[in-house]
């Protein structure tokens, strides 16, 4: 598999900045990850935000989204912002996956060069899921 | 105890997202939203984008600002929710007729050529005119991002 599968967390407040610093804690910094904010934006600032991200990928590269809730503005942003790619690019953009969490996020960071995409998608909500339990 | 089967009407330029669904309608026990917007009612790609949006307990309809003007007409059968992204679209329900009183401020975001009143409010030019518009005609405006927010009078952050 290509070394360069890129991430893009995409999240409300800090929490996708936050989680990539924890990550980087457990797995050492990594290249190519990176975290969006939908802070102070309004519907179509964090579409063109999304778009921004989405045309500075490298030509050779494929994008992993990940944002966090279901239905909130992150993952309406991703949606609105992934219909309107070309095809060409189209077809090298994954996700998004709703709901990142750390165990899903380590996965992705380890597994992305090693992993085909299209066994890694449901190998993290398999692994995301898994990390829910009740621990008691 | 259900909630009282009025409408509740919501400016926001985010539409329908999670601190509409699981912030305001989860807390407060109301199953149904709308979403008012020309161009997102006539989309089905939209639609079926802001329909993930509800919990499993919510439902949202879509409607037309004409829709939602003649709707306000009367009350609801349930408590619901409507939202609207600007002050643009509730001038155009006050246009149509709409008996609106009162409208709650949750999110006008930050944009180019726009200044802070709030923290979730920012408002251009235009937009702050379009406001004062709606307080002259008698709209009581509040900003209130949560239920549990401080009911905030907009007509007076406006100066």
């Amino acid at each position: 598999m290509s070394a360069t599968l890129h991430m893009l967390l995409i999240t409300h407040g800090q929490l996708g900045a936050e989680l990539l610093r924890t990550a980087a804690l457990i797995l050492g910094p990594r290249e190519n990850v990176d975290a969006l904010s939908n802070d102070g934006l309004s519907r179509e600032g964090l579409i063109d935000a999304v778009l921004g991200r989405l045309e500075a990928l490298p030509e050779d590269a494929s994008l992993l989204l990940l944002v966090d809730a279901p239905g909130a503005s992150p993952h309406l942003a991703c949606r609105l912002a992934l219909a309107r790619q070309p095809l060409e690019r189209r077809e090298r953009l994954h996700g998004p996956i709703t709901g990142v969490n750390l165990p899903l996020l380590l996965t992705a960071i380890n597994r992305r060069e090693s992993t085909p995409v299209e066994d890694m998608l449901p190998l993290l909500l398999d692994r995301g899921r898994a990390g829910i339990l009740l621990a008691d | 105890m259900a909630p009282k089967a009025e409408w509740i009407l919501r400016m926001d330029d985010r539409l329908v997202h999670g601190q509409v669904c699981v912030g305001w309608c989860e807390v407060l026990g109301i199953a149904r939203l709308v979403l008012a917007d020309d161009q997102i009612v006539g989309s089905d790609f939209e639609r079926e984008l802001y329909a993930c949006c509800p919990g499993q307990d919510q439902r949202l309809d879509f409607m037309g600002l004409d829709e939602l003007a003649q709707a306000l007409t009367t009350p609801p059968a349930e408590a619901t929710l409507a939202v609207i992204a600007g002050p643009r679209e509730a001038m155009r329900l006050m246009e149509l007729g709409a008996p609106v009183r009162e409208i709650l401020l949750g999110g006008l975001h930050d944009q180019p050529g726009a200044r802070q009143v709030t923290d979730y409010l920012f408002v251009t030019p235009q937009q702050e005119e379009q406001l004062r518009h709606l307080l002259t005609q008698g709209v009581h405006l509040v900003g209130q991002p949560l239920p549990a927010s401080p009911r905030i009078d907009v007509a007076r952050l406006l100066g």
